[in-house]
Formats: C-alpha cells, structure tokens, sequence
C-alpha cells in the first residue's frame, strides 16, 4: 500500500496493548495531524512509551496490540513484516529515545550508523553517502561534522549523543518525528538546547512530532496540542493553552493544581491523591475513579464518554465546567 | 512493592523446589551413598582375578562384564567410586582451606599482601590449567599424592578471588569497624563473622568444583599418574579397557567412562541446584 | 601507540609463569640430583649431576641460572631422546598446534553458530541443544569421548582410520614448510595424502571441538540476548535497517567481545585437554612427548612442555586483546 498524503499521518481507533492479562494501554483513540507537534504527557509508567513504540513498530515481542485501526497515511502499522511498512520505518518515521547512549551502537562510529540509514531509505553510496552523512550531522549543529562522524559514542557526551541520535532521525527527511522523552538525563542547558533544536528543525522540515515528556511546562512551551494519559487511557486533549487555562477533566485539573504550588514539572508534584491503580487488579471503568474528587457511580461501571470538539476533547462523566 | 513481589516467589522457591531441579541433589546422595558402601556392596571382590572368566562381555553374573584379568568390571567401578570421590574431596577440601585463607588474608589486608597473593593467584590462572596440574603432579613426583595437590593447587584461584572480594568489600563496613574499636582480633572477626556469609558461595563453588576435580585428577591416572594399576579408579579403568577397543571388548573401557562422567554431571548439576536453593534470586 | 601497553601488560603473566615454572623443579621431595640422575645412578654420578645442574649454588644463583637458561632459548636436554628439549618441542609443536587451532576453529564456528540459534529463538530446540551441549561437555572426560568415538567409528564403522598419528604409514609425509600437514600436502599438491590428514585429523578434532563447544555456544547465546534485548538494536529495527544487518552489524559485533574471551579461556582448555587427547589418537605431538618423558621421570621436558604451553596461552589471548580492542571500542579503554 502506497502512503496516502492527504490524510492525518497518524491515526489510532480503539489501540489497546496487554501483557498477557494485563491490560496497560485501554482503548486509546488519537490522531496525529500534518505539521503539528502533539505532547503526550502522563506520570511514569502511564503507558506513552508503549504507545509511541507501537507506532514506530519497536513493542516488544511480549506486547499484544490489537486496534481497529492503527495507520500512518493510510498504510496499515498493525503488519509490522509487511514490506510497505518496513520502507516507511525510518524513511517517514523516526524515533528519538531517552538515552541516546544506549539507543545507538557503541561499536559502531556515529557516522556509519547514519550512513547505515541512509544508504538503506536513499540508496547512496561511496562519496554521496558521506557527504549526506556530513551533512546530516552539520544540520543538527554539530561543529567540525567531518571529524566527530568518525566518534562512537564513548567518546561523546549526552547531549552530543543526542544530536547524533536527532541526525540520524533526519536524515532522511521524515515526515513524523517521535521523540520519547529526548532529553530525560541531561542537564537544563543542554535541554533547552535541545528541544530548541528538534523543534525549529520540525519547523523547517514542515514535519510532524509526537513529543512525549511527563513535564508540562515543556508541553505547553513546545507543543502544539497536548494529549494527557493516565494509566493506559487518554484523558484529555486540546490545544497546549487551553489545557492551562480551561482543562476540564479532573486528572489534569489535579496535575495543574499540583504543579502551580511546586514546580514545573510532573516528576517533582505532591502527590496525587492514591497512585496509579495496579494493572492486575480489578480496574474500574475510568481508571482515574479510585483518585477522582468528582467520581460518581457510573465513573466505575461504565467508558466515560468522548465529549467536545476536536480542540478541546475530555474523556469523562463529569467533566469541570 | 517491589519488595514484596521479590521475596514471595523466592520464598515459596526455596521449599518447594521443582522435582526437576531437586533430582541432582537426590543424585548426589546416591552417588556419595555408592562411595561410602560401594565397596560392600560390590558383588565380587574388586581386585580378585579369574584368568578362565577374562574379557567376557557383560551377563547376568557380570553385568559390566570382565576385564582382561577376569575382574569384574561392574565391582570395580563401584570400588572406584569410593577413590574418586575421596581424591575430589580432599582436594576440593585442601582448595577451599587454602584459597579461603588466602583470600580473606588478602582482601582483609590490602595493600602490598593483596598485590603479591594476587600476582600468585593471577599466575597460576595464566597456566592452561591441566597442564600446570600435570606439571605440578610431575614435579612433586608419580604418586596419588601428587595428584591431590596438583588438583588442589589448580583449582585454589576460584576459592581465593571469590573469598578476596567478598572479604575486600566487607572490609569498610561500619560494623567491622566497630567491631574492631571493641578490640575484636580481626582473625575472629573474619572467622566468625565475615565467612559464615560466603558459606551459600563456597558451598556451591565446591560442587561444580568437586566435578571439575574429579575430572581432573581421572585425567591425570589416565596419563599414567598418581594411583597405581591394582587400584581400582576411573581414569586408569578406561586407560587399561583402551587397549581392548581394537579387539571389540568395548565394555572395559565404557562403563567406567559412564560412571566418571555422570559422577561430574551430577556435581556440577547439584552445584546449579545448590546455588538456586542457597540464593533464590539467582536465576 | 596502544600496542606497547597492551604488551607490556603480559609481562606480569610471563614472569608469574617463569617463577612458577622454576618452582615446579624445585618441588622434587628428597634429592633433585638424585631425582635427575635417573633411578640407576651411583652417588658419583649423582654428584655429578648435581655440579652439572648448578644444584650446589644456592637457590638464588639457580635462578638466576635459570633465567639466562631461558634468555637462551635453552630448556636444557631430555634424557630420553637425548636431543636439546627445545628440538625436541620445536618439531612436535605443529601437529599439538594443527590439532588445537582446528579444534578451537570448529569449536568457535559450531559454538556461535549453536549460540546463535538459541538466542534467537529462546526456549525452542537450538536453546535446548545449546543446553545439552554445554552440560555434557563439562561433564564428558575428553579420553573417554575419544575413546568413544574411536571404537564406534573406526572399530564398528570403519569409516575413521585407525587413530595412530598423523598420517597413515602408506603416505609418504610431506617436506615440512609450515608444520601443518594439511597446508604442506596441498602445497605438494599430493591430494590423497591431504585426503589422509583430514581423515586422521577428524575424530580428534571433534573430541577437542566438542569439549571446548559448550562455553562459547552458551556464551554467545548470553551475550546476544543481551544485545538483542537492548536499545541499540531496537532503534536500528526501528530504522528499517535489514535484519541482516541488524543481525550481523548491530547485534553480533558488540556481543563479540566476551564470545572472543571465552574462546580464549576454551583454547586454555584445549592446550590441556591436548595432552589425554593425543595420548588417545597417538598424535605425535608436545603433549604426548611430555608424558612419555613424564613416566619414565624424565622433567626437563616436561619444565619445558609446561612452558611453552603457558607462553602459547598469554600469546593467544594478546592477540584476542589485540582482536577484541580492534572490534570493540569499549575494549581499547581499560587494561
Ligand atoms: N515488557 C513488559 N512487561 C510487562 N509490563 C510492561 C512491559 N513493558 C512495560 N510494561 C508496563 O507498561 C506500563 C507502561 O509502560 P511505559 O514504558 O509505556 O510507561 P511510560 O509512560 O513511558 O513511563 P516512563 O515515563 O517511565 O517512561 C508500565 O506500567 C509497565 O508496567
Ligand atoms: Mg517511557
């Protein structure tokens, strides 16, 4: 199946993931649309990775996913051996991950690697690769290309490491870019730093980015739309202002609420009222219930419902007003 | 939490071992019973020979068969059980002692000791092994106990780094300094309270060791050292049944070999076993 | 630039290895003279050969005696063949050294790729068989395997020669350029006696192999699931790359360095194992040389076959340094 441009490149109906019983990521319904930068945000073990991984094809072979639909410009994601789908994996998608260190070999110089990729979706060689790969490397700001393409990773720091990794991810041009927690471990400057670089670089491209962070103050500076997860289920989405000024599930009011008193980010909030529920357990319908101040009967029996327009959805009985 | 989920299953574990993983342990007490009554049981005397009876194949009176001197092959090998097993053993025992004492020696003195014992421990490692057995056997002369100590002495490293590191790291901790302001001798304090902690460790060691060293000290009589002919033993019973592979008398030689291998296979098996039940979170 | 260091760091084994070796001859209970006189000595010459060994000096000079010995290349002289045992040792080395390195090779090919399998497909049949063999071959006595072979196939079958040497005594052998048989028939180009070799060379081959498979296959099958599991490969499979070269490029090169170690402690192994496998196939080599000297109490030769097995082992494993340091960039930092 050949990619179909007109439509959203990412679109996932009813996606669950399980681990044999346990059920991890519920019935998730998301679209990625052309040229925006979506965050995911949500507590450790929500399930964003899972997600982002289930569309970049990587879920581990213990993951089951089923969906009724999971496409990117129209090409089925659900068939990862399926040849289409192996051409657009780093061609048209591309993931960037929290440790970049691990993420690329250690025993292989960063320019091969990108060569690797390269020479695989555009075909080049010899002299062309090269140049593609220098070039590669320059865009992402890295002084000097011509030399630290012969580095391996031992011998790069961690934001150096992840500008290798972001190379090697735009490399070819992609029109989606996940980025899973990119800078996760790195100090505040090299941070901002970059952020600042993957998202002018999206900017330019006109490509599209599925951000995934646990910090909403990060969110709401970089992304377009905000998509928030509580324990495998998508609570809220809307535009990044909107879901500060008028956030309308509880789960979100509650992390605002939380985070304005301390600090910016997820990571360091006064906890939430209760935890996340175990997966193993009996689960009630919404899985925020068990936590929620405004919970009512149904909230345990019964899907809350998707309400609102596409900028501003909330998957709840009773939302805030 | 994660506390929780990781001592439950270990505990359950620990009492309630799967058959499969238990039968080495049943194995080794068999193995040992044999070597302790082997040659009781053993129902004709192991060294006797019957000139008119030699080289028969194995029978219902012989189930092993005979040797070239009529000796049955069945009675010996359980005879030689015995002498493996003790040469094993000893040799084991002799390893643990002296790569204990000298581990703890180093790991709790530090310094120049720990650099100079660890040179000798790294140069004996830098021997292939039976070789450096079958020199240390040479050099102190053709007898059994050669053999035990060459044995011993190749397989100290395991017991002294093992020992080293463990004491090394135990070295700091705030108790034994305390211990030792209380004016504790540190000989006590490694004795009686640093070593009881390696105990599940050594253990183990000791019985993929025992393997390893019966191997070892089977191959050295098979090249001819140590233990002398009339005695029955592994190594040397396959030795003398080679000489019949060309004739066909294929059991001189096969039943010994069987039960010198499975008596490794169930050392080092019961060492698996061991270190499951010692220390559950292995895996 | 790095290479000095890494052979400066073999150093300390080799002078470990002198000493110990020196220590071995003094180890004889009783009188080393007497010891080396042989047993039909009179007390002259018994005298005699104590002057001749420097056995009146003190411990020290003996020694230092020693090591200018060896700085001459001169492990002294065997009783019973009476030639130099460094001859003695320079002309069987080849066949100990054909014999191990073919070993060792298939040892290695076999053992990745049976490591290979089960790290690919954990649980299924390749993982069991990796199992097994790693079980069996610590427990299999190598005399006894061989033994075993030999009477299944050469006694029962007759497809294997008999198990006496090199070369079957209606092949002449041919002129020695490398030591290897195998090469040296091809480079006469006498094919049947290259035919021969291979024949004799087989079931001890095997023997060795099989003792030195299990290590490496499981080692290789722990190292690549290793890699397989971690992060490097998932973003390589997540950027389309061939599994191919997935495979080959992302997961086996850096599992490669702890494979290259266990081959190196296996080749330890083999250099024993040597000596009850030529005792068995009647290989002409160091090994059997050693143990003839061995019962008849004749211990230069043996010094010098304990030796020169030791300098073979702390040679290999610096080029498996060397190898590895060159694969593997975390390798180049420490040691
Ligand atoms: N291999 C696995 N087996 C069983 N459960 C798993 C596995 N991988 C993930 N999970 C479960 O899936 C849940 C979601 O994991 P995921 O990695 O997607 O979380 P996350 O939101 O990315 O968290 P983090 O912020 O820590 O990266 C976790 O709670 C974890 O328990
Ligand atoms: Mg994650």
């Amino acid at each position: 199946m050949t990619p179909d441009w007109t439509k959203n490149l990412v679109e996932a109906r009813n996606l669950n993931i399980r681990f044999g019983s346990t059920p991890v990521v519920d019935d998730i319904s998301l679209d990625l649309p052309k040229g925006r930068i979506t965050a995911l945000v949500g507590e450790s073990g929500s399930g964003k990775s899972l997600v982002a991984h289930s569309i970049a094809g990587i879920l581990t072979p213990a993951a089951r996913l089923e969906a009724d639909r999971l496409s990117f410009a129209g090409v089925d994601l659900r068939d990862t051996k399926s040849p289409g789908w192996r051409d657009l994996r780093g061609r048209q998608i591309a993931i960037i991950f929290q440790n970049p260190r691990a993420a690329l070999s250690p025993v292989r110089r960063v320019g091969q690697q990108i060569g690797d990729v390269i020479a695989r979706h555009r075909g080049l060689k010899g002299a062309e690769l090269s140049r593609a790969v220098v070039e590669a490397l320059g865009a992402v700001g890295i002084v000097d290309p011509e030399a630290r393409q012969n580095a391996y990773t031992g011998e790069l720091s961690g934001g150096m490491c992840q500008r290798v990794m972001i190379a090697l991810a735009l490399a070819c041009n992609p029109r989606l870019l996940i980025a899973d927690e990119p800078t996760t471990g790195l100090d505040n400057t090299t941070q901002a730093a970059i952020l600042d670089l993957v998202v002018d670089q999206i900017r330019a491209r006109d490509m599209s980015c599925l951000l995934i962070t646990h910090d909403l103050a990060l969110a709401r500076e970089y992304a377009d739309d905000i998509c928030v997860m509580h324990a495998g289920q998508i609570v809220e989405k809307a535009d990044s202002a909107r879901i500060f000024t008028a956030s309308q599930h509880p789960y979100t009011h509650a992390l605002l609420k939380a985070s304005a008193s301390q600090a910016d980010s997820i990571a360091s909030l006064e906890p939430i009222k209760g935890s996340l529920p175990d997966l193993n357990g009996p689960l009630p319908a919404c899985r925020f219930a068990n936590r929620c101040p405004r919970a009512e009967e149904r909230c345990h029996s019964a899907k809350p419902p998707v309400s609102g327009p596409d900028t501003a959805r909330v998957n709840c009985w009773n939302p805030l007003p | 939490m994660a506390e929780n989920t990781a001592t439950l299953p270990a505990v359950r574990r620990t009492h309630r071992m799967p058959l499969s993983k238990r039968l080495p342990l049943v194995f080794l007490a068999l193995l040992v019973f044999a070597g302790v009554f082997g040659p009781l049981l053993a129902p004709y005397d192991p060294t006797a020979t019957n000139s008119s009876e030699a080289l028969s194949p194995p029978s219902l009176a012989h189930w092993f068969g005979t040797d070239q001197l009529g000796r049955d092959v069945f009675s010996r090998t359980l005879a030689a059980t015995r002498t493996d097993l003790l040469v094993g053993a000893v040799a084991v025992s002799i390893s643990l002692v002296l790569g204990t004492m000298i581990g703890a020696l180093a790991g709790w003195r530090g310094g120049r000791m720990d650099v100079v014992l660890g040179r000798f421990v790294d140069s004996i490692m830098a021997f292939p092994l039976f070789v450096l057995a079958v020199g240390i056997a040479a050099g102190l002369g053709n007898s059994l106990t050669s053999v035990i100590v060459a044995t011993a002495i190749v397989n100290l490293p395991f017991y002294a780094r093992a020992v080293r590191f463990e004491v090394a790291r135990r070295r700091n901790a705030g108790w034994v300094e305390a211990a030792l302001l209380a004016r504790i001798p540190p000989v006590k304090i490694v004795t009686f309270h640093i070593l009881p902690n390696l105990v599940a460790l050594l253990a183990t060691q000791s019985s993929l060791n025992m393997g390893w060293a019966i191997l070892n000290a089977a191959g050295l009589s098979f090249i001819g050292l140590g233990i002398r002919p009339p005695e029955a033993e592994w190594g040397i019973m396959v030795a003398d049944g080679a000489s019949y592979i060309f004739s066909g008398e294929w059991w001189v030689f096969t039943f010994p070999g069987l039960a010198l291998m499975s008596a490794v296979l169930i050392f080092t098996r019961a060492g698996d076993a061991l270190r499951q039940l010692l220390d559950p979170r292995s895996k | 630039m790095r290479l000095p260091r890494r052979l400066l760091s073999a150093v300390p084994s080799l002078i470990g290895i002198v000493i110990l070796t020196f220590v071995l001859t003094r180890l004889l209970p009783g009188d080393p003279a007497a010891y080396f006189a042989g047993p039909a000595a009179t007390p002259e010459s018994i005298e005699e050969v104590r002057v001749q060994l420097g056995l009146d000096k003190s411990i020290f000079a003996q020694f230092v005696d020693y090591i200018s010995a060896l700085s001459r290349l001169d492990l002294g002289r065997s009783l019973s063949s009476g030639q130099t045992v460094v001859d003695d040792l320079t002309a069987r080395l080849p066949a100990t050294l054909e014999l191990t390195v073919s070993a060792l090779l298939l040892a290695a090919i076999l053992g990745i790729a049976l490591g290979f399998g089960a790290a690919l497909r954990p649980g299924r049949w390749p993982d069991r068989l990796c199992d097994a063999v790693t079980v069996f071959g610590q427990a299999m006595p190598t005399f006894f395997l061989g033994l075993l072979l030999v009477y299944v196939f050469y006694y029962k079958l007759e497809w294997a020669p008999a198990p006496m040497g090199r070369l079957e005594i209606f092949y002449s052998s041919p002129t020695e350029v490398t030591g290897f048989w195998t090469i040296d028939t091809l480079l006469e180009g006498d094919i049947g006696a290259f035919q021969g070799v291979i024949r004799q060379l087989i079931l001890p081959v095997i023997t060795l192999a099989l003792f030195g498979l299990g290590p490496i296959a499981s080692m290789t099958r722990t190292s690549l699931l290793q890699v397989l599991g971690g992060d490097s490969v998932r973003t390589a499979r997540a950027f389309g790359l061939s599994s191919r070269k997935v495979l080959w490029t992302y997961a086996f090169l850096p599992a490669a360095v702890p494979i290259l170690n266990t081959i190196g402690m296996v080749l330890s192994f083999l250099l024993g194992a040597n000596v009850l496998v030529e005792k068995v196939f009647g290989w002409p080599g160091v090994g059997a040389y050693a143990i003839e000297a061995l019962l008849v109490s004749d211990f230069a030769p043996v010094q010098g076959f304990v030796l020169l097995m030791a300098v073979t082992y702390v040679v290999v494993n610096l080029c498996i340094d060397l190898l590895a340091a060159a694969i593997d960039p975390r390798a180049r930092t420490d040691g």
